[in-house]
């Protein structure tokens, strides 16, 4: 798959803290995740990318453009949703966007059937002569949304499209999101704090802390992999209490006994396997259900996290 | 159901209006800047019902320099001592518009004024502080500056505001003047070809003026925190400055660079310069006294000292300006 941005050792210091620390990344066409913790470097990424904040060393490519010597190019293709909220006093959601069409390259005509469109796809078409400061979070959301894409760009950034918006708004948000990635072939890349977000969205993820690129890749190989050690949830009928303990004296490493037992288990050991029903047949005991825990994007993050802190 | 909610229903919208793509032209980058200009320009003007009562005042006001014009009928010849009053009235006129007289009159005409709407400009600075103040206190506030930034140029974002700004101050100050004027040469009846130069003289220093107060106000804009700080300020500088400036003048009349300290006289010795009068004279109300100020002579200030003084504000507030944008951090944008 054609990567939409190549990131190479990206060194960007504010005074003498880095918010880059050589960050290297590849982002592929399609929805990509980027997730980090506060003060990962999201933002200073994405900044560094429309130019907003100059690198000082590394390289940005983002399709055969390379950062910062084809940045105006790069500009008119990309289309971004900042965290903040942007408002410009005693004016409409339609001028605001329209505004923002125009200093994208469109035409003034040409912007406001634009801006028409996309309000009406974001679902403000009825509020949209309305002036933005009163509109509530959600809807400044999608505003920001609207302008972003107003002017039909390759690659949109949205940092933290979600934040602050009712659970009514954040679904709308969220199937916008996939709309336009799965139906329209926007490239999307979303910094977000909430991971369930991205695994609803995103089909690959990048993962920064520190200003360093910590884990990247397809989500579903992120969620599946792990080292050798699976994690096994077992239920039995009977006193499961009894047999967390056989399997404990038979050396297996048990992590949680209530009615549902969890444990550690290698991977393809399959004796290990046949060993439990073995146990439960001997001590009267049916195994009921045994499954392999599906880890969570949350799961993986903060062992990656936490992996990085402890090398840092 | 809330707010939200009325607005729109989970994927009805989605299936009404799909995304469309856009597959048409876009336009030259200079082109932005101009759409900046022109959404900066219709904001200001909007936003500011002030300002548009301040220009109907200003106008009604400016139309009592033609009772000087009246006055001066009697007097007026094609010919010689005749034809110099008025070309000195017509440039006093434009030249007081600015002018705040606290112990001196800066004048062209042996310490008879005839410009009625002496003054008047300083109205304007009220308007231009309160408007221009927003240039970029109102982005900061508003957290646009990123988004301007992720499609201009910092040069195009800067360029665009400092067009719309400049336009509207020379809007302001140069409808008022180039009226004045034209009603005033209508008045006494001659040719306006005739005066071409004047007119031209108008529009150069209007075209200055509005450079440098309209550069002052969005370095203050962009400085400040709040709009208000900034409008403050540039009221206060100009009514200070012109108040020390003026004291320290009048106690020091025998060195004419001691006028340029005040903002006032500095306005108005660029309109004489811009108007080509350089035969000036200050009239010490205290003392009764006229002093003589050629700014043509060789000696002491001359007429070149105003326009430097007009390009290194301009060229200081433009670095201001410049290094601000550049250093930009990221809590302002």
């Amino acid at each position: 798959m054609q990567n939409i941005l190549v990131i190479r050792g990206l060194v960007k210091k504010y005074g003498s803290f880095p918010a880059l620390d050589g960050f290297s990344c590849d982002i592929p066409k399609g929805v990509t995740g980027l997730l980090g913790p506060n003060g990962a470097g999201k933002t200073t990424f994405l900044r560094a990318v429309l130019g907003i904040h100059p690198f000082e060393s590394g390289s940005i490519k983002f399709l055969d453009y390379e950062l910062p010597k084809n940045l105006l190019a790069v500009k008119d293709k990309i289309g971004y949703q900042p965290e903040v909220d942007t408002r410009i006093l005693k004016t409409s959601a339609m001028r605001y966007v329209t505004h923002m069409g125009t200093m994208a390259g469109l035409s003034r005509n040409t912007s406001k059937q634009r801006a028409f469109d996309t309000l009406h796809y974001v679902g403000l078409g009825e509020a949209r002569y309305r002036d933005m400061n009163t509109f509530s979070q959600g809807m400044m959301q999608k505003v920001k949304l609207a302008t972003a894409l107003v002017h039909d760009p390759l690659l949109l950034l949205l940092d933290e499209p979600t934040a602050g918006c009712d659970p009514e708004s954040h679904e709308q948000i969220l199937d916008l999101i996939s709309d336009l990635g799965n139906n329209h072939q926007k490239n999307i890349l979303i910094s977000t704090h909430l991971l369930p977000d991205i695994e609803r969205t995103a089909s690959y993820v990048a993962v920064m802390n520190q200003g360093k690129k910590v884990i990247q890749g397809d989500l579903n190989t992120i969620l599946q992999q792990d080292d050798k050690i699976i994690n096994l949830e077992v239920r039995v009928n009977g006193d499961h209490n009894k047999f967390a303990q056989l399997l404990q004296n038979n050396g297996f490493e048990v992590t949680n006994a209530t009615e549902i037992i969890s444990l550690n288990i290698e991977r393809d050991n399959d004796k290990k396997y046949l060993s439990i029903f073995k146990i439960a047949q001997n001590n009267g005991m049916n195994i009921r259900m045994m499954t392999t825990h599906r880890q969570s994007l949350e799961d993986v993050f903060l062992n990656e996290i936490a992996k990085n802190q402890m090398e840092n | 159901m809330t707010e939200d909610q009325k607005n729109s229903n989970s994927t009805e919208y989605l299936q009404k209006f799909t995304y469309r793509l856009y597959d048409g032209k876009f336009q030259p980058r200079w082109m932005r800047v101009l759409y900046l200009i022109r959404f900066e320009l219709i904001s200001t003007w909007r936003k500011s019902k002030f300002a548009k009562v301040l220009m109907i005042i200003i106008l009604v006001f400016s139309f009592f320099s033609i009772l000087g014009a009246a006055m001066l009928k009697s007097i007026e010849t094609d010919e010689g001592e005749g034809k110099v009053v008025i070309r000195d009235a017509l440039n006093e006129s434009i030249a007081s518009y600015f002018a705040i007289n606290l112990s001196f009159i800066l004048s062209n005409s042996d310490g008879i004024s005839y410009g009625l709407g002496r003054g008047l400009g300083m109205l304007l600075l009220i308007v231009i502080g309160l408007a221009g103040s927003g240039f970029f206190a109102d982005d900061k506030h508003g957290k646009v500056i990123e988004i301007y930034l992720s499609r201009l140029k910092k040069r195009e974002y800067l360029t665009g505001k400092v067009g719309a700004i400049v336009i509207y101050i020379n809007i302001l100050v140069l409808l008022p003047l180039i009226i004045t004027g034209v009603l005033f040469v209508q008045s006494l009846e001659k040719d306006h070809e005739k005066f071409l130069d004047f007119y031209m003289g108008i529009i150069i220093y209007s075209v200055l003026c509005s450079i440098i107060l309209g550069l002052f106000i969005l370095v203050l804009s962009i400085f400040g925190e709040k709009r208000s700080y900034a409008s403050l300020i540039f009221f206060l500088v100009f009514l200070f400055g012109t108040i020390i400036g003026q004291v320290i003048a009048v106690e020091n009349l025998d060195n004419e660079f001691f006028l340029l300290i005040s903002p006032s006289n500095f306005l108005v010795l660029l309109a004489y310069v811009c108007l080509g009068d350089y035969d000036l004279g200050v009239w010490d109300e205290k003392k009764e006294k006229y002093i003589e100020l050629n700014l043509n002579n060789g000696v002491g200030l001359e007429y070149w000292h105003i326009y430097l003084q007009a390009f290194l504000f301009i060229l200081i507030l433009t670095l201001f300006l410049t290094y601000k944008i550049w250093k930009t951090t990221t809590e302002e944008l």
